[in-house]
């Protein structure tokens, strides 16, 4: 799928399929085409090249009963200001054409569960961005859709906000819905999904699974850091000298290695020690999700 | 074409509740009743000759601003205002087709402008038949279908402020557009293509070109059509160059074209 806006080139021949029941993120930067890409697919707008399958459905066309099966969040949330939370759901469990029982009970259940019942009756001009969040979410659901799509979910939210809202997004996913997330907050990614696209300025750089990506870049190597009182060439040279490690380099106080076996941090150290060096602190780290896309990334 | 009516329903009663309960619906309404209910009971103390149906329709004369003001209030942001606040990404993730979408929202506005008029209509009606005595079922059936007419005038406003609404990138020159178009404009068309053809020495009868450009605007096709309940008009006997039947037929194609251009336009833009 390709979209144009004149002469920016928003998403550039991207290719990408979503199994059901996977857990998949759309990650990139701010600009990267992640909204174009998620607003193609709802049909909201249309592409230049290409065209979007739900279910076997082309979302270009209306799709009435494809968007009975899915729910979305949107990162902006038009909502009503002059209707109430209650309002917004019973309107939108009408669209689903729920008979008045069926309705309220969707909506007590999805009020209970985004913790908004206390305040089911106040005007939305009147909630707080994390309560308009979890509104999102609660309307997102209300069918309970199979396949459920947000786009950035915590956009905008405090700490505490996107802590709610992302136990929300994990409690789904553990029901075995399918998810399609976009996001550029990695950790974000990394907590909730199983498999990843990653997309810069409209195109697809890669796409594979969470565990995968950092069983990759792991294989590279694993960094061990040793923070010094002091450091001096002859520390620096001793830990050059070990076999196995694969590069050496120090910013301040802290040497980093790059090694192939997790067990030779502790000859680094020891290493260190006897070049006369005071170890105040050793770490190891595998890469996250941060590194591999700054690593994909690279030269973008 | 896919039209699920209960969608068409569930939108256009979300929009009814929703405008009901707006300043400018209340400001419009109130100024509405004011006027056309001020009108027909000064009109009524005064007794004018030709009572009832004179009375009636010299009330609905003056309140003719209201007939075209009160539907382009109401509906001018209608889409501009959805589109950019967004909430269409909530609206059409959900089971509702654009068509529906349009459709909803142009059967809620004018249920909106039917519940402020025919109400208020009906008591001006009404005190009128009271003071000036019974006026048969004829006359108050012609006040019933000139009133019918004068709300398919404003269905045709409402649909032309949602082609604006359409194709506007703010709500500002959405009501400009509509203002400018629908009240002046489509008004104005009649007055300068009659004055081109004096000017030109044509001095027999209206001209084809001229009621062409007259049966263009829904407001005057309302006042042409006023003729089924009174040919005298605060003393002004021209209602127009076009019979009532013309008016109608040309008030359901204004309402036909705009209707379904609104549709064609909104089905291909992007959100």
């Amino acid at each position: 799928m390709t979209k144009r806006y004149g002469r920016l080139l928003a998403v550039n021949d991207l290719s990408l399929t979503v199994e059901e029941g996977e857990v998949f993120a759309l990650l990139g930067p701010n600009g990267a085409g992640k909204t174009t890409t998620m607003s193609v697919l709802m049909g909201f707008i249309f592409p230049t090249v290409g065209s979007i399958r739900i279910f076997g459905q082309d979302m270009t066309d209306e799709g009435r009963e494809t968007r009975r099966r899915i729910g979305f969040m949107p990162e902006e949330l038009g909502l009503y200001d002059s209707l109430t939370g209650y309002e917004h759901l019973e309107f939108y469990g009408r669209l689903f054409g729920m008979e008045k029982r069926e309705r309220e009970e969707k909506i007590h259940d999805m009020l209970q569960l985004v913790g908004l019942t206390d305040r089911k009756d106040s005007l939305v001009r009147e909630y707080s961005h994390g309560m308009r969040q979890r509104l999102g979410v609660a309307q997102a659901l209300i069918n309970e859709p199979d396949l459920l799509i947000l786009d950035e979910p915590t956009s905008g939210l405090d700490p505490r906000a996107s802590h709610e809202v992302r136990e929300i997004i994990k409690s789904l996913a553990a029901r075995h819905i399918t998810l399609i997330l976009s996001s550029h907050l990695l950790h974000e990614v990394e907590q909730v999904c199983d498999t990843v696209a990653i997309i810069n300025k409209g195109k697809l750089i890669r796409k594979d699974t969470i565990k995968d990506l950092v069983r990759e870049t792991r294989d590279k190597g694993i960094r061990v850091s040793v923070t010094c009182l002091t450091l001096n060439r002859n520390i620096i040279d001793a830990v050059r000298g070990i076999s196995g490690v694969e590069h050496v380099e120090t910013r301040d106080n802290i040497l980093t290695a790059i090694v192939r076996n997790e067990e030779l941090a502790a000859d680094i150290n020891t290493a260190v020690v006897k070049a006369g060096g005071r170890v105040v602190r050793v770490e190891e780290s595998t890469p996250d999700l941060e590194e591999i896309f700054l690593q994909l990334t690279e030269g973008d | 074409m896919d039209l699920s009516l209960s969608a068409v329903a569930t939108m256009a009663r979300k929009e009814f509740y929703t405008y009901l309960k707006t300043k400018r619906l209340i400001i419009m309404g109130g100024l509405y009743m004011a006027g056309f209910l001020g009108a027909t009971i000064i009109m009524c103390y005064y007794k004018t000759p030709d009572v009832f149906r004179e009375v009636i329709a010299n009330a609905h004369s003056l309140s003719n601003i209201f007939y075209i003001l009160l539907p382009i209030a109401l509906s001018y942001d209608l889409i501009v205002r959805e589109k950019s606040r967004k909430s269409f990404l909530l609206l059409l993730s959900k089971p509702i087709t654009r068509t529906e979408v349009v459709v909803g929202k142009f059967v809620g506005i004018f249920s909106v402008i039917c519940a402020v008029t025919v109400p208020i209509a009906t008591i001006g009606h009404l005190i009128a038949a009271v003071t000036l005595g019974n006026p048969g079922v004829a006359d108050l059936g012609r006040a019933y279908a000139f009133l019918g007419i004068i709300l398919l005038g404003a269905a045709c406003y409402v649909s032309l402020s949602l082609l604006f609404s359409t194709t506007s990138s703010t709500s500002g020159t959405a009501l400009i557009s509509s203002l400018i178009v629908g009240w002046f404009g489509l008004n104005m068309l009649y007055p300068v293509v009659n004055l081109a053809y004096a000017l030109a020495g044509h001095s027999n009868g209206t001209p084809i070109a001229a009621k062409a450009v007259y049966l263009l605007s829904p407001s005057n096709n309302v006042n042409a059509a006023m003729e089924i309940l009174s040919k005298e008009i605060m003393g002004f006997s021209t209602l127009g160059p076009v019979s009532p039947a013309q008016s109608i037929v040309a008030l359901v194609i204004f309402l036909g074209a705009t209707l379904t251009s609104v549709l064609w336009l909104f089905r291909k833009k992007d959100l």
